[in-house]
């Protein structure tokens, strides 16, 4: 129970298109609930309208059966009472003389003539106890010659008194059917003759309704050749009935599909009941019943398919751009959506394509940072194999210039050899720009020697730009260039000054300055341009073919943007003939002693799986 | 996708609409009558006949049913019946032709109708139109029809004839005139002997006196043939000396009384029978209390039947008619025309008419509107005609449009539909009748004084009743014949002689106004 319940509800909260099919379903159900309580109100008020329409029809015919039943009293009345009749019938003997047949005869004409009248008396019989005849206007005269029905008739005259019974034909009088007595399968009214005369002779007259005209005075209400009617005397017994209930039975069976109504006379007490299947009454609801039915199947149907319409139009972009997502989360990043819509979600797919763009772009760069700071790693790998052996040596270069007090040398060995040291220090980035300076320094000191002492080399530092971290080894290129390309030709006077400060509080600036020949302003343009291309974009066939040349300010600049990001800046400056000025600008708030490669941590080791 | 979704939509409630129209072109489609036949002329041939108070099995009826479209099928004509009803028929007749819209044929009983639309020109003469195009009419319709339908020489009406032409014939027990040694009585005297050992002879050897001799109805039915044996038949009107004389008051019928009544004093006849109804009758013969009775000539299929059936050494056989001492012997006729049909002047197709008198007259239509169709209603097993009764009652309807034109039947088809009813003598019967027939010369329609009378003038019936009970007198008959005469009985005389004259001028062409 609680399963299928929690199935339902992840379903719900899990797909919005069942959320949106229930809601939609939601709304069509009032109008549902609506349209079927009509048609169960109709049916019943149809149900009820029949009822009363049936009831009204058969009390109008239960009137004209009473109506026709009281006439047929009243004329048994008036027969029972003829004087010439009842004569006649108490002056004939059990011996019939010719004269009177004649007379019965001419009594039979009589009754003919009233029966001729009354459509709805089907025949006439007179019962003459002493002569044992019946005389009836259906089949002439006949003898009774069944004692125990000769002995009914006595009986049923005397306790009639001067009352009225109806018999039925089926109705076991003596043994035999009433109804084969005077050929009937009729209802007979049975009363005795001579009303007036208490001392009466037995004699019976019978009056036999019409069956089928009987039939076809209610006939006419049954409404269908599926509902039946039956006519039933006081006692139950069915007098006629269009259903195939035999006559005589009792009140018919009512099943539940089945409408009985059922009105009582109140003269005769006869009950007259139509029944009727209660699907023909329904007949027309049911057809509206269906039509409802089809249109609520067609709206469940509308809304399932508007939701689903609705839906894919929501959930179909969601969709693609969770794959997509999916895909980028998978490391895809060449994924790229289709996208025909021009809607909120069309803006949607439009920029996510956008960001794996972008991303892409930054990763592949990143990636490539990486391999070149690899590369790198590598050199100063490689070069890191040779220290151990160049500190010996140049120990033992040291030691054996002291020898020969060679001082010169001792002192370029041991200004080598404390470069080396501290270039190579175990991996550490950063130092202040003191200790930078200091360690520049050696390298000064080492070239100073070699070109003989033609050129100082000054320092200015400010005292808090001193403290500031900076990469190691980051002005050593630029030294060397200054003292390569500004003091080589110098025999004397050559000036190097390096110098350092802060600017505005948010920059630390580094200038390395010579006094050399300078630079062409053609030769200065080319590495403006090449410097400010540098750090935007650097490719792997670049840094092996192209780059013949710059590759100290290359450096420079290329370290510069990976650890200082795009605010740093390389400036050089020269003026032919006056020297040289490099410039280094560092933001001061990346100036720090963790300092690293500018990128998401995830995205390097993205970078170094692909890798 | 927003596309997409409208089509869907539109697709559903297409699909929807389409449905609910479905059903409306069903509901049309069974309620829409099938086309009919067209004919050559392109307006349906339109007749107007009597329902004969048949009624048609649910869902048919008289422009919708087998044997119609078998007539519309085999005549190529596209047929509207026109069925007034029965109780108003000729009033309905009357309007028809004072309306502007008259169909192409009338179906008409009364001959007086007929005489008084001729008089107005309004009917069209046929004999053109039956030479041409009617020659099974002109072939079975015998000239004594014809001659009746003829005005100023020209013929105005296709007769229809009365299939059957007679209704009673005498049947007796064959085994009871073995059994007492008797032949088949053929005189009247021979009938009085066999009455009278039918009545003491214990014809039934059950040792008991339980028979009777002869047996007759209230109101004189089943007495004909005596009458006739004197040459006369109650309520028939006959020639005497050149004028028309009631049959009831001629002096033949007072021998015939005194016949009777004689048998009725020697207890030779049944005690009772002026209080014997059908049914009270059919149950003496059926119960073997009598042997010779004037049996209609449809009783072998029922109180003899009967009778075979509860005594199976039962052998009835047709009589002879009993003989008079005059040699006169026969029964009352039923009319030779039994209906007419007529073609107002001005009719839209009268030769559509004829054509389709004829044809139901002729070979096809008289076989199949007759007998019904083959292998529904009847089929021949081992040469012999057997009959569907249940197809056959269902099917009663198509006697409507065969009695249209009834013509003789030429081969004895009817004589084989007769028989395949059972082995019942049926259409000897018919044949014996037949040749027996004492005709009523007055067939026009009931006179004035005729319908102004009716149940005041004596009862003769009665009257006889008490004669031959012997109540009254003998001479009584006189009595009642004068007072019949006085309360009306002269008057009528009158007028159907007066009938009789106009028929006779009408005929030699001499219509007066």
């Amino acid at each position: 129970m609680i399963r299928p319940f929690r199935w339902v509800r992840e379903r719900f909260s899990g797909h919005i298109q069942v959320r949106l099919t229930a809601y939609f379903l939601l709304i069509l159900l009032p109008l549902v609930i609506i349209s079927l309580f009509a048609v169960e109100r109709s049916g019943s008020i149809l149900y009820d309208q029949a009822v009363e329409r049936t009831e009204l029809a058969l009390s109008s015919s239960m009137d004209y059966i009473d109506l026709t039943l009281q006439n047929i009293e009243e004329m048994s009345t008036l027969i029972a009472t003829d004087p010439a009749v009842v004569q006649l019938l108490n002056k004939t003997g059990p011996d019939l003389p010719p004269e009177s047949i004649v007379e019965f005869s001419r009594m039979l004409k009589q009754l003919s003539n009233v029966n001729s009248i009354n459509h709805i008396v089907s025949q006439i019989s007179v019962y003459h106890h002493p002569s044992h005849m019946i005389m009836s206007t259906s089949y002439g005269g006949k003898r009774l010659t069944l004692e125990p029905m000769q002995e009914w008739m006595i009986r049923t005259a005397r306790e009639n008194g001067s009352g009225i019974r109806y018999v039925l034909a089926e109705d076991d009088t003596a043994d035999v059917p009433f109804g084969s007595v005077i050929q009937t399968d009729s209802v007979t009214l049975v009363r005795s003759m001579d009303l007036y005369n208490a001392n009466r002779q037995p004699n019976v007259l019978m009056i036999t309704l019409n069956k089928s005209r009987l039939l076809n005075v209610i006939k006419s209400l049954v409404p269908s050749p599926n509902a039946n009617i039956y006519l039933h005397t006081d006692g139950g017994q069915a007098v006629v009935g269009t259903g195939s209930v035999a006559a005589g039975a009792g009140l018919p069976a009512v099943s539940n599909k089945e409408m009985a109504v059922t009105i009582d006379s109140a003269y005769s007490k006869w009950h007259l009941t139509l029944v009727q299947p209660k699907s023909e009454l329904y007949g027309e609801t049911d057809k509206l019943r269906m039509f409802t039915y089809i249109i609520i199947a067609v709206s469940i149907v509308l809304a399932v398919g508007i939701s689903w319409v609705v839906y894919s139009g929501i959930a179909s972009p969601v969709n693609k751009l969770a794959y997509g997502m999916k895909q980028l989360a998978g490391g895809n990043l060449k994924i790229r959506l289709k996208n025909k819509q021009k809607d909120e979600f069309g803006y949607l797919t439009e920029a996510f394509n956008r960001m794996v763009d972008y991303q892409r772009h930054l990763i592949e760069d990143h990636y490539e940072q990486e391999l070149r700071l690899l590369q790198t790693e590598l050199k100063f790998l490689q070069s890191q194999i040779n220290p151990h052996f160049l500190y010996n040596t140049l120990d033992s270069i040291y030691w054996s210039a002291q020898n020969y007090e060679a001082d010169e040398i001792s002192e370029m060995v041991l200004n080598l050899s404390r470069f080396f040291r501290l270039s190579l220090n175990k991996g550490k980035e950063v130092f202040t720009l003191q200790e930078n300076v200091d360690h520049l320094h050696y390298f000064v000191r080492i070239q100073q020697i070699r070109f003989l002492d033609n050129f100082e080399v000054k320092y200015e530092l400010e005292e808090a730009a001193k403290k500031v971290p900076v990469l190691k080894l980051l002005l050593q290129p630029l030294v060397e260039n200054a003292i390569l390309h500004g003091m080589e030709d110098k025999t004397s006077g050559g000036l190097l000054t390096i110098s350092s400060w802060i600017e505005d509080g948010r920059k630390l600036l580094i200038s390395v300055k010579d006094n050399g020949p300078g630079v062409s302003s053609e030769r200065l343009a080319y590495i403006q341009g090449e410097l400010a291309g540098a750090g935007r974009r650097s490719h792997r066939k670049q840094d092996e073919q192209e780059i013949k040349d710059l590759f100290g300010l290359r450096n420079v600049a290329a370290r510069m943007r990976l650890y200082y990001g795009r605010e740093a800046e390389l400036a050089m400056a020269s003026v032919e003939g006056e020297g040289t000025a490099v410039t280094v600008s560092l933001p001061l708030e990346r100036c720090r002693e963790d300092i690293h490669l500018l990128s998401d941590e995830v995205l390097i080791e993205k970078g170094e799986k692909t890798g | 996708m927003k596309l997409k979704a409208a089509i869907t939509l539109s697709l559903i409630s297409a699909a929807v609409t389409g449905a609910l129209a479905g059903c409306n072109a069903a509901e049309r489609g069974s309620a829409g009558k099938s086309p009919s036949t067209g004919n050559p002329q392109g307006k349906p041939v339109s007749i107007v006949v009597n329902n004969l108070g048949m009624t048609f099995p649910a869902g048919l009826d008289e422009n919708n049913n087998p044997y119609l479209s078998f007539m519309e099928e085999q005549t190529g004509m596209d047929i509207n019946v026109i069925m007034p009803p029965q109780e108003v028929y000729e009033e309905k007749l009357n309007l028809i032709m004072s309306s502007g819209n008259l169909p192409d044929m009338l179906h008409i009983f009364n001959p007086v109708w007929i005489d008084n639309y001729v008089r107005q020109d309004a009917l069209l003469p046929l004999d053109d139109l039956i030479d041409r195009l009617g020659p099974e009419l002109k072939a079975k319709i015998p000239e004594e029809a014809w001659d009746r339908v003829r005005y100023n020489g020209k013929i105005y009406a296709v007769p229809s004839l009365n299939e059957v032409r007679g209704i009673e014939l005498m049947y007796v027990r064959k085994d009871w005139l073995d059994r007492l040694g008797l032949k088949a009585p053929v005189t009247l005297e021979e009938y009085y002997d066999v009455i009278k050992a039918f009545t003491l002879q214990d014809p039934d050897g059950n040792g008991k006196n339980d028979t009777v001799g002869l047996i007759l109805g209230e109101d004189l039915t089943r007495s004909a043939p005596f009458f006739g044996a004197f040459g006369t038949q109650l309520d028939s009107w006959l020639i005497r000396d050149g004028v028309l004389v009631n049959g009831s008051v001629v002096p033949e019928t007072k021998q015939a009384l005194a016949f009777l009544a004689n048998l009725y004093k020697e207890k030779l006849l049944d005690k009772e029978f002026a209080l014997n109804r059908n049914s009270s009758m059919v149950q003496k013969i059926e119960n073997g209390t009598v042997g010779l009775f004037s049996a209609t000539w449809y009783d072998t299929r029922g109180p003899i039947a009967a009778n075979k059936a509860k005594f199976p050494e039962a052998e009835w056989i047709a009589l002879e008619y009993p003989t008079g001492p005059q040699g006169q012997k026969g029964v009352y006729d039923k009319d030779l025309i039994r209906g007419y049909n007529v073609i107002p002047a001005g009719a839209a197709d009268p030769e559509g008419a004829v054509r389709l008198l004829n044809f139901i007259a002729g070979e096809e239509g008289f076989k199949t509107l007759k007998l019904g169709f083959e292998n529904q209603i009847w089929s021949m097993k081992d040469g012999k005609m057997a009959t569907n009764f249940a197809e056959h009652d269902k099917h009663l309807y198509r006697g409507i449009y065969q009695s249209i034109v009834d013509v003789p039947d030429k081969e004895n088809r009817n004589k084989a539909r007769l028989d395949s009813l059972g082995d019942f003598h049926l259409y000897e019967n018919l044949k014996t009748i037949e040749k027996n027939l004492i005709r009523n010369e007055f067939y026009g329609s009931p006179t004035p004084a005729m319908s102004r009378l009716d149940g005041q003038l004596p009862d003769l019936h009665e009257a006889f009743t008490r004669i031959i009970m012997g109540v009254e007198p003998l001479d009584a008959f006189d009595r009642y014949v004068e007072d019949w005469k006085r309360a009306g009985g002269a008057l009528i005389t009158e007028e159907v002689n007066e009938w009789y004259k106009n028929r006779n001028d009408a005929k030699a062409g001499g219509a007066a106004p």
